[in-house]
């Protein structure tokens, strides 16, 4: 999908100013001492069948934004509109209908199984209740083909499987009610090296087959490079760069999106050695930001505005969006 | 630790608050004064004055009201319906047999469990351990009152060595508090085993060994302690049972603590005596736990802070 | 960590001695032994109380006041009439003690039936919705568990007469909050785990995540807890009965007959003993059943 397709169609997924605020609570009466600002102001889009990759260290809000998506959580503040109907602010019973057409992939393949329950329960307990379909099993081995297993393991339980397998699992039961949109919480990171490419290749093929947009959150680059077609880069509740694939892979803007490309290997024979960019400092807490611009406590290219003026995200070239004030033109 | 105690506290008044409550109603449904204090001879017209007059036709959180103020600014359960003698007399006679009773058992409980608690984890497989192993399944499973009566009637009648009821000498006091002491002893050594394995099977005490401190060291200094701390909680927090087992030990010594007492007046409807021993076994319950909790709270500082 | 398995692990490091593999073998055995011996005993317990018309000699209720108080076959002045002798009004002790199984086992079972409901459902309500319902029935549980056991259950069987009927709501009211103290502190844990995430994110009902996905975790512990409580309810009743508050004369209760028999403890010990030892039996039995089951279900929680 090329960008002026995008603009066209209307996106599946939209999200503005998107904030999410845990309260933290202590002493006798549980008193309200801070807040996490785990999101803080984020927006984006997802179109029709496009996967968005969403990459960051840990603590930066990707995982928080695939749940608010979700509705696991309520926002703060902002709006989520998905197939053009907002969500923000719908009850549980309003959410029934709309959360099956959204599903989420768990990171963890051993917590996000019940081990009380059949592989065909864990794959069909929701499109059985939701349909009523009496051939629901049929239904779940089709699935389980699709993603690569054995039709004939319905009857098994999930501890007999591998973190892998447990994965396709995973995927087979988003994938039981058609959804339009799948939000991906680092699906492989709990897995081996080796099973990883597995497992995105297996994504790959599905989104192709099944059509549906794809919100794929990672703490590495290298993970998304091959499946998504937009990557975004997040920092400490704000999202700092956003753009295709290939032109954040060869033209990054922020310095923290350089040095995220710069840490990934590439074990092309001959290829020209990059310098690593280390960030000095450690990463500051969600719960006490630094002011201005996040990114600027470890910035080797830090502006004296960087340090009170908080960027804003612009788009600096068609579909290229950055928050750095290196790159804007307005900064006041 | 300070917001911590005063956070117990809080909280303990709440629970007597509530058990006030419920003992008030469980007990005015049940009783039934007028058949107890008037003469057989009376009827419905002298009831009904009799009625007026202890003021039970006044609403139900009236009642309640009068009774709580009364026992909390006075100290007054009322008279005994039986004895027509003050039911705290009653209850202050019957208090410190009781409490002499079950601190007595629980030092023997405890005297016996830790030291077997501890070998048997440090000795594991060995026959120490097979023997706490046996005490600990046979405890759980013995009924209390039985083994009280068996003991009667091995060292009571068979043997003759012991005395089975009355309270007059110390030597009266071994039998009741060896039937009280098995009732926690099970758990007591439970605990300080698994406690003590736990511990002995951290890194650091495997360390500590590796740099060559010797095994008794080790034992007291690190791992005792930490084996200790839910001891002290379930020794405040058993309180409780301790008492619910003196009043089954002192029926079948025939005991002249508070157990027998509240037996034999549920037993003739003598309601005030009843209140009165009722809140004051809670009473004490609810100490044991708040000492325990806090105590706990001392020793392991990062139960404060949940 | 290191690569041994865990249990080995707990077992090796802190012995400076290496237990031979005799003795460990030999505790083995002996747990399993222990295991299948209090399968055996809840077998008999329960099969008597099932079978007792064929398996008693006696109708538990007849009298034969001419041989009242005969000893059991096995000591002397016993015949071979009555096996364990009889009591004071003449009824054979056999009897007795198996019909006695009958009523114990019923009593026990309901009553912690009752209790289970009562605190899972509210444990379940507090541990997954929280908040207030939480604090109230957390507050609720703690202050129930300060008040002696004992003395509830024998006012409650005041309260309502004694019956076997009351006898179960006493006993099964009075002990509800363990099960809610648990079933509460599980489902907390439960409802962290990401598949109730999962289940939440597919759009079904509170309803349907609570009695599916978290009820069939917790049917593991429960059932561990409830057979610990069944013993203890089956020795409460025995002493309510004792004390004249439980099962009333002339119906074979365990505790009645030990009470009954206590004016003759000096000679006619066997008429207390025999009855308690029954009682002792059964907890015993149904105690090896609860390890073994805890045992089974997760070996890691074993107290060594």
């Amino acid at each position: 999908m090329n960008m002026a397709e995008v603009d066209k169609v209307e996106p599946e997924l939209e999200v503005r100013n998107l904030k999410m605020h845990f309260p933290i609570r202590a002493g006798l009466l549980k008193k309200t001492v801070g807040h996490v600002f785990a999101v803080d102001g984020v927006s984006f889009s997802i179109g029709r069948g496009e996967t968005l990759g969403l990459v960051g260290e840990s603590g930066c809000g990707k995982s928080t934004i695939g749940r608010t998506i979700l509705r696991l959580y309520k926002p703060t503040a902002g709006s989520i509109h998905v197939g053009g109907k907002d969500i923000t602010h719908l009850s549980a019973n309003e959410l029934t209908s709309v959360r099956q057409k959204m599903q989420m992939i768990f990171q963890d393949p051993y917590g996000s199984l019940n081990p009380r329950f059949r592989v065909s329960e864990l794959i069909g307990e929701a499109y059985r209740v939701h349909s009523g379909d009496e051939n629901w099993e049929d239904h779940v081995a089709n699935l389980l083909d699709k993603v690569g297993l054995q039709p004939d393991h319905m009857r098994r339980y999930a501890h007999e499987f591998s973190g892998g397998q447990r994965q396709r699992i995973g995927i087979a039961r988003a994938l039981a009610m058609s959804p339009r949109l799948i939000v991906a919480d680092e699906p492989v990171s709990a897995l081996d090296v080796s099973i990883q490419a597995q497992v995105i290749n297996l994504l790959d093929s599905l989104k192709d087959e099944f059509g549906f947009s794809c919100l794929f959150i990672a703490h590495d680059l290298s993970v998304v490079e091959h499946i998504a077609d937009r990557v975004a880069v997040m920092y400490l509740g704000k999202m700092v760069e956003l753009a295709s694939d290939r032109e954040l892979y060869q033209d990054p803007k922020h310095p923290y999106t350089q040095a995220l490309i710069s840490a990934v290997p590439k074990p092309e024979a001959g290829a020209k050695r990059r310098d690593r960019l280390i960030l000095r400092g450690d990463v500051p807490s969600p719960i006490n930001p630094p002011s201005g611009c996040r990114f600027h406590t470890r910035c080797p290219h830090v502006l004296d505005e960087c340090r009170t003026i908080e960027p804003n995200f612009n788009e600096i070239s068609p579909g290229h969006w950055v928050a750095c004030h290196l790159h804007s033109e307005t900064s006041t | 630790m300070r917001n911590y105690i005063i956070y117990k506290l809080l909280h303990a008044l709440g629970v007597a608050f509530v058990i006030s409550i419920v003992s008030f109603i469980l007990l005015f449904y049940t009783a039934d004064p007028a058949s107890m204090l008037l003469p057989e001879t009376a009827d419905a017209a002298d009831i009904a004055a009799f009625e007026k007059d202890l003021g039970l036709d006044q609403p139900l959180v009236v009642q309640y009201g009068r009774w709580l103020a009364r026992i909390v600014f006075e100290g007054d359960f009322g008279n005994s319906w039986v004895a027509k003698i003050p039911a705290s007399d009653l209850i202050g006679v019957a208090l410190w047999p009781t409490l002499k009773l079950a601190l007595i058992a629980q030092i023997i409980a405890t005297a016996v469990a830790i030291p077997l608690g501890m070998l048997s984890a440090v000795k594991r497989y060995s026959i120490i351990d097979n023997i706490t192993t046996f005490i600990v399944l046979v405890g759980q499973a013995m009924p209390l009152f039985w083994l009280g009566i068996m003991l009667m009637i091995v060292f009571g009648v068979f043997l003759k060595w012991l005395p089975t009821s009355g309270s007059d000498t110390w030597v009266h006091l071994i039998l009741p508090s060896i039937t009280l002491a098995s009732f926690t002893l099970p758990l007591n050594m439970r605990l300080v085993r698994s406690g003590m394995l736990e511990v002995l099977s951290k890194d650091y005490v495997r360390t500590a060994r590796a740099k060559g401190v010797t095994r008794s060291a080790v034992l007291m200094k690190h791992a005792f302690r930490n084996a200790a701390i839910p001891l002290v909680t379930v020794t405040g927090m058993q309180f409780g049972a301790l008492l619910g087992g003196a009043v089954v030990t002192e029926t079948v010594f025939s005991w002249p603590g508070l157990g027998r007492l509240a037996v034999e007046s549920i037993q003739v409807g003598d309601f005030p005596v009843v209140q009165g021993v009722v809140l004051t076994l809670s009473g004490f319950t609810i100490l044991a736990n708040l000492a325990a909790d806090i105590g706990a709270a001392w020793i392991d500082p990062r139960i404060r802070f949940n | 960590m290191n690569n041994m398995s865990s249990e080995s692990k707990l077992e090796e490091t802190h012995l400076d001695y290496k237990p031979s593999m005799t003795s460990i073998v030999l505790k083995r055995m002996w747990q399993l032994r222990m295991g299948v011996f209090g399968f055996v005993l809840v077998l008999v317990l329960g099969l008597s109380a099932i079978f007792a018309s064929q398996v008693a000699t006696h109708d538990p209720l007849e009298q034969d006041i001419l041989a009242r108080l005969t000893p059991p076959s096995f000591l002397e002045g016993g015949g071979s009439t009555y096996f364990l002798g009889t009591d004071q009004l003449g009824r054979d002790l056999y009897s007795r003690i198996i019909y006695g199984a009958r009523i114990s086992l019923t009593i026990g079972l309901s009553a912690v039936l009752v209790s289970m409901v009562i605190g899972v459902l509210l444990g379940l309500a507090a541990g997954y919705f929280g908040g207030k319902i939480d604090a109230v029935v957390d507050f609720l549980v703690n202050a129930m568990l300060a008040f002696p056991f004992i003395l509830l259950a024998m006012t409650l069987v005041i309260a309502l007469g004694a019956s076997m009927e009351n006898i179960i709501i006493a006993l099964g009211l009075s002990n509800w909050p363990i099960f809610a103290r648990v079933t509460r502190i599980e489902t907390m844990k439960l409802r962290e785990q990401e598949f109730v995430l999962a289940a939440v994110s597919q759009g079904l009902s509170h309803l349907r995540i609570i009695l599916k996905h978290i009820l069939s975790n917790l049917a593991a512990p429960l059932l561990v807890i409830a057979t610990v409580e069944i013993a203890r309810a089956i020795i409460r009743e025995t002493f309510l009965s004792f004390l004249g508050l439980g099962i009333q004369a002339p119906t074979p209760s365990w505790g009645l007959m030990l009470a009954e028999g206590r004016d003759y403890m000096l000679t006619i010990w066997w008429l207390s003993t025999l009855p308690g030892f029954a009682i002792f039996l059964a907890a015993l039995g149904i105690n090896l059943v609860g390890d073994a089951l805890r045992d089974l279900f997760d070996p890691h929680m074993r107290k060594g």
